[in-house]
């Protein structure tokens, strides 16, 4: 390890770094036209010639060390800390060659801190269509550096980049200008007060508390009697600062760099006219984002369905190969439903992710942030907030990190608040099976009315988004500068390779985050679910026996036995005329079905004197006026931790002790309100329970993400208390008037 | 065998439960973010 | 009266002749938008803004209110 070369990769957005990092190493992962994409470190191995090896860092993009982001400051935080065990022996600076002059801005600086710098000039294959001639050898006398010429498209230029970073050694550590001359009087205090440091990493460090508040100000050896300037003045000599090496980056480029403006007319202006476009712009992206959706359902109910049978099929078979126990028991009913649980989701994930990273590559992403942005004002968000709310329909988390790049506070903290609104993939699946349920089959102008359901679903989630949105916006008093910029990279096709490489770190991310919970709640409710303390439970055997040995067989079994005998009578009456064995057989059969009813009754008069039974009961007063009975009363806190528990928490109730293999919708379908003697899914209980996933937090993993983007307590719970109280007061209204 | 598919279970059960505790309870996520400051560029 | 971005038209282009320092993030400066640098109105929202400008090589969409911020001088009869 400490042989190895350390790198550290930074550049502006839109460069392409990731893509060159992708190359260097291998490990694939994300390039993003959106700014602020790369959001974790990135690490990975390039290997070099003779066995040596390189280390490599890929920060997150950045146009200057003047950091105005989270993202930024880990990217200039490791830079500055010497002592840091990924503190680089080389900084890789990647440029793209359309954008040289303000690229340069960031070497320059990262040059001045003296570290080993190289440039990368990315994107070489478009130098002749853009009509750019460049003198690479002037250059690199120029900025006293080595320059490395490279395509990751086509591939080219990466081995005189990696031999570089070989002879890393060789390189100079000359500063390019000296800071000192944007204020003399004040820097020759400062050296002072700092004998020791280098200036002009003392003044990265000082301008760091300027433009980004929460970083601590670490200047070597406390704060001494030195005199620390007003943000005005900083931001003065900042602005100074850019203008000299705008001045130094001019002179050197006058001589080695030309762009001959008659080649340059490229596809973008015209592909702009179309997309950003005051009328056609907007329908473009609402077919685009229609087309999404669409696709996202068409293709993924195929997988899902398979999933779905496989699961079912695969607890099954677990019953049957393992000796029976209460292992066994606990695999079947209460992880393979679990795992089920999650693996279902892949597919809508995976489809999602693949739509939304496809958007980002092309460039076409920023041109939504440029169309939406005044639109969304008026509620309080940024254009930059589309985003968010577009992955918040697969899931809120990694749209809550996407809020990242929103530059002022105030639009983003009301995005985060309001983002879980959205539809995301977790509530599909509670959707979906009481939307069966409950809305009738039948047509609307050609569209099912049970389509219709789900359509209007996700647009309510996107109305209480967007209403919460305008009231935070009146309520919070948070003074900001709605400062907004959005870069519009030039489009290009996206690379497949990262495309499919993003797709398949979010869906295991999620995979692995989402699952782990499930999982360890699915089994933790097996056992509330098996277990129990009082007379009751202990003794379900005879009790049940008793009662229907008095007064006979409950309702839903009488309905289950007369039912079933009803099928095997017209089966056997197919097969044979001789009354009398008609007759014998259904008795056997009668018998049999009436020992099967039995244990049923026992299994469900067990679970409902188990552990989690009597905490329904418990709550049963409060989930009643929404028309909900204690299972789904359960159903409803287990699924606080992650919406999609619900399904799987009525599957694991419903399955414990059954012998059925029947599917969850039909044991749902069967269940009766035991006070009105109707189906307990009915439209009243099913809109509200729709209402109330719509609207509910619900999600523990979010409110995690929540508290560590907003860095307090007080914004989640504020959340979480708001979303669960309309949730329950919309469910309430519901019920009461639909019933 | 019996005996077995207990001591499995249960530490199952075990396994879980510490699982879910550390994750909600005692979440030790690094608390590094924007801040109720403002994120703007001045 | 003050010539700003604010004020091109689409396609028409100008020359920056100063701003105000206080209000304008240096994020803009970094991307090239100084004095003496040329800037393109490419295209505006409906309700002319945001404003999406080229300025020097930078392609960048920005808000009204900063656009109002960048006083220019226009360049006459371009093409």
């Amino acid at each position: 390890m400490s042989k190895d070369i350390k790198v550290a990769l930074i550049g502006n957005p839109n460069t392409g770094k990731t893509s060159v990092f992708n190359r260097l190493t291998g490990l694939n992962q994300k390039v993003g036209n959106y700014p602020g994409i790369t959001v974790e470190k990135k690490q990975g191995i390039c290997r070099l010639s003779r066995g040596k090896k390189a280390h490599i860092v890929d920060l997150p993009g950045t146009y200057s060390l003047n950091t105005t982001s989270l993202d930024e400051s880990v990217a200039v935080e490791l830079l500055l800390n010497r002592n840091a065990p990924d503190f680089p022996d080389l900084v890789v600076v990647v440029s793209d060659v359309e954008n040289l002059k303000r690229n340069l801005l960031l070497f320059t600086q990262i040059k001045d801190l003296r570290l080993p710098a190289v440039l990368v000039i990315n994107m070489a294959d478009r130098m002749k269509r853009k009509g750019i001639s460049l003198d690479v050898a002037a250059l690199e006398k120029k900025l006293q550096t080595r320059i490395a010429l490279v395509s990751t498209r086509k591939n080219t230029g990466i081995e005189t980049l990696k031999q570089i970073i070989e002879e890393y050694r060789c390189l100079s550590c000359q500063p390019t200008i000296d800071i000192k001359t944007i204020d003399p009087e004040y820097f020759q205090r400062l050296g002072k007060a700092f004998p020791n440091e280098d200036l002009y990493k003392l003044w990265v460090v000082i301008t760091q508390d300027v433009n980004f508040t929460p970083l601590q100000k670490k200047l070597p050896g406390g704060e001494k009697s030195f005199e620390i300037k007003s943000r005005q003045e900083l931001k003065k000599l900042q602005h100074k600062e850019t203008i000299k090496r705008y001045q130094f980056i001019n002179e050197i480029l006058k001589e080695s760099y030309a762009v001959d403006l008659k080649a340059a007319r490229g596809l973008r202006a015209s592909i702009d006219r179309v997309l950003t476009h005051r009328i056609f712009g907007y329908l473009i992206f609402f077919v685009i984002l229609l087309t999404i959706f669409q696709a996202i359902f068409d293709w993924s109910s195929v997988p899902m369905d398979a999933i779905d049978a496989f699961f079912a099929s695969a607890s099954e078979w677990v019953k049957g190969a393992l000796p029976e126990g209460i292992l066994t028991n606990l695999i079947a009913e209460g992880i393979i439903a679990g795992i089920g649980g999650i693996v279902i989701f892949i597919p809508q994930i995976a489809f999602l992710f693949l739509f939304i990273s496809i958007l980002e590559e092309s460039g076409y992403m920023s041109r939504v942030v440029f169309l939406m942005d005044r639109l969304m004002r008026p509620f309080g968000l940024s254009g930059k907030s589309v985003v968010p709310l577009i992955s918040g329909t697969a899931c809120a988390i990694p749209a809550v990190m996407a809020t990242r790049n929103i530059e002022s506070w105030k639009e983003r903290l009301i995005t985060i608040l309001v983002t879980p609104f959205m539809t995301c993939s977790a509530r599909l699946p509670v959707y979906l099976i009481i939307i069966s349920l409950v809305i009738p089959q039948g047509r609307f102008l050609g569209l099912s009315f049970q389509a219709l359901a789900l359509m209007m679903l996700y647009l309510l989630g996107f109305m209480a988004a967007m209403v919460s949105a305008w009231a935070l916006n009146r309520i919070l008093k948070i003074p900001t500068r709605r400062f907004f910029m959005v870069e519009m990279p030039n489009y290009k096709l996206p690379l497949w390779k990262n495309v499919f490489y993003t797709v398949v770190e979010k869906t295991k991310s999620f995979v692995y985050g989402a699952g782990k919970i499930i999982l360890a709640i699915s089994i933790v409710l097996w056992f509330l679910g098996s277990t129990g303390f009082t007379e009751d439970y202990n003794n379900a055997e005879t009790i049940v026996s008793d009662r229907v040995a008095g007064q006979g067989y409950t309702q839903y079994s009488k309905n289950y036995i007369a039912s079933n005998l009803e099928a095997y009578e017209s089966a056997l009456e197919a097969e044979t005329t001789d009354a009398s064995r008609i007759a014998d057989s259904l008795e056997a059969r009668r018998g049999d079905l009436e020992a099967r009813a039995l244990s049923q009754e026992i299994a469900s008069y067990r679970l409902e004197h188990s552990i989690i039974g009597n905490m329904g009961k418990f709550i049963e007063p409060l989930v009643q006026p929404l028309g909900y009975d204690w299972k789904i009363g359960i159903a409803v806190i287990t699924s606080f931790a992650a919406r999609e528990v619900f399904v799987g928490t009525l599957a694991t109730i419903y399955s414990v002790g059954s012998d059925e293999e029947e599917t969850i919708k039909n044991r749902m379908a069967a269940e009766i309100n035991e006070e009105k003697g109707e189906p307990l899914f009915n439209l009243a209980s099913g809109v509200s329970l729709l209402l109330f996933y719509a609207f509910a937090m619900q999600c523990m993993s979010t409110l995690a993400i929540v508290k560590r983007e907003t860095n307090s307590w007080k914004w989640p719970l504020l959340q979480l208390a708001f979303m669960s109280t309309f949730a329950y007061l919309t469910a309430l209204a519901a019920y009461q008037i639909l019933a | 065998m019996e005996v077995w598919q207990h001591i499995i279970a249960y530490l199952a059960l075990g396994a879980a439960v510490f699982y879910l505790a550390r994750k909600f309870f005692f979440p030790s996520k690094p608390s590094k973010g924007c801040g109720p400051d403002d994120c703007d560029c001045h | 009266m003050r010539f700003t971005v604010a004020h091109l038209k689409r396609g028409e282009r100008g020359i920056i002749k100063s701003f105000d320092q206080d209000i304008l993030p240096i994020k803009l400066l970094e991307l090239g938008c100084l004095p003496g640098n040329e800037v393109e109105l490419i295209q505006e929202a409906p309700l002319r803004d945001p404003l999406y400008i080229n300025v020097s090589g930078s392609h960048i969409a920005i808000r009204r209110t900063v656009a109002l911020q960048i006083e220019i001088e226009p360049i006459q009869g371009h093409e």
